[in-house]
């Protein structure tokens, strides 16, 4: 990825997360529908959930910012600023709470 | 067979076993880190393994891919194999007795002469392609070598999480 801009990083790997999302969504529903009490009535799902939604919020603002900056010339990488890597810090945080949330439901 | 019985026994009887299975929370963190590790391996595997496949990221080089990657990957395997040795330590003889952990051993296995393969032999061979990375992904034998790793991978996961569910439990 060294000398892509941000908006074609997020561009390529839109294509990949995009579809993985749509099968977790699917299997995560199926598994509330199939034992809702077990997973809704959790704590720990709940604070997945509010993380799930955290990360979706911080990665359409890192796509908001990178696609304002480079609306003329998508190929021009625009400064990475201290916005930029705080955003990806936090979405980066958040996603690993969520990997340790989906395993500690089990065990709650 | 003794030998490796003994051997399982005494992991099971050390005191990192003995902790990690008395421990109420040392087992789930040490699970999690297995986890966050595995799907770190899985996630930077398939991002070269795709871009090989012509399924991904086809504007940049086989190699720079595996320059950029390769590096962390060796990183999350080596974490995983410590956070998945010191799970296997807390039950070893039922851990060895499961189909599925047995499933994922085979699987590990041959992931590691597919990499041999491809790595010292099929790459070695067409050596003069390396000058042309963008050429080396067109070669069948390549996405044959990738395809493999990809599902070898696919299984390992799910059998990981089979073998949570069909563990038996040893709590002394």
């Amino acid at each position: 990825m060294v000398g892509k801009s941000l908006s074609q990083t997020i561009v390529r790997f839109q294509a990949v997360i995009t579809p993985a999302l749509t099968v977790l969504l699917l299997t995560g529903s199926v598994l509330i529908i199939g034992e809702p009490s077990r997973s809704l009535a959790n704590w720990v799902f709940q604070v997945k959930m509010i993380l799930l939604l955290t990360a979706i919020v911080i990665f359409f603002w890192i796509k908001k910012i990178s696609s304002v900056e480079n609306r003329k010339d998508p190929s021009i990488s625009s400064p990475i600023t201290f916005n930029h890597k705080l955003l990806a810090a936090l979405l980066l945080i958040n996603l690993v709470l969520i990997i340790f949330a989906g395993r500690w439901i089990a065990y709650t | 067979m003794q030998y490796l019985d003994t051997f399982l026994r005494a992991l099971h009887d050390s005191n990192l076993a003995n902790n990690v299975r008395e421990n109420e929370l040392l087992f789930p963190w040490i699970e999690s880190f297995h986890i966050l590790t595995v799907s770190w391996v899985m996630g930077s595997i398939a991002y070269v393994d795709l871009r090989i496949l012509g399924l991904f990221g086809l504007d940049e080089d086989v190699d720079s891919f595996n320059k950029n990657v390769l590096p962390v990957t060796w990183i999350a395997f080596f974490l995983s194999c410590v956070t998945g040795a010191i799970l296997f330590t807390s039950n070893a003889l039922n851990y060895y007795n499961n189909i599925y952990f047995q499933v994922k051993m085979i699987m590990l296995i041959l992931i590691g002469i597919n990499m041999t393969l491809y790595q010292f032999v099929f790459k070695k061979k067409n050596n003069p392609l390396e000058s042309h990375p963008f050429e080396i992904a067109h070669i069948k034998s390549t996405k044959v070598f990738c395809l493999v790793s990809l599902i070898c991978w696919f299984v390992v996961v799910v059998m990981g999480r089979l073998i949570g569910f069909t563990l038996e439990l040893t709590l002394s």
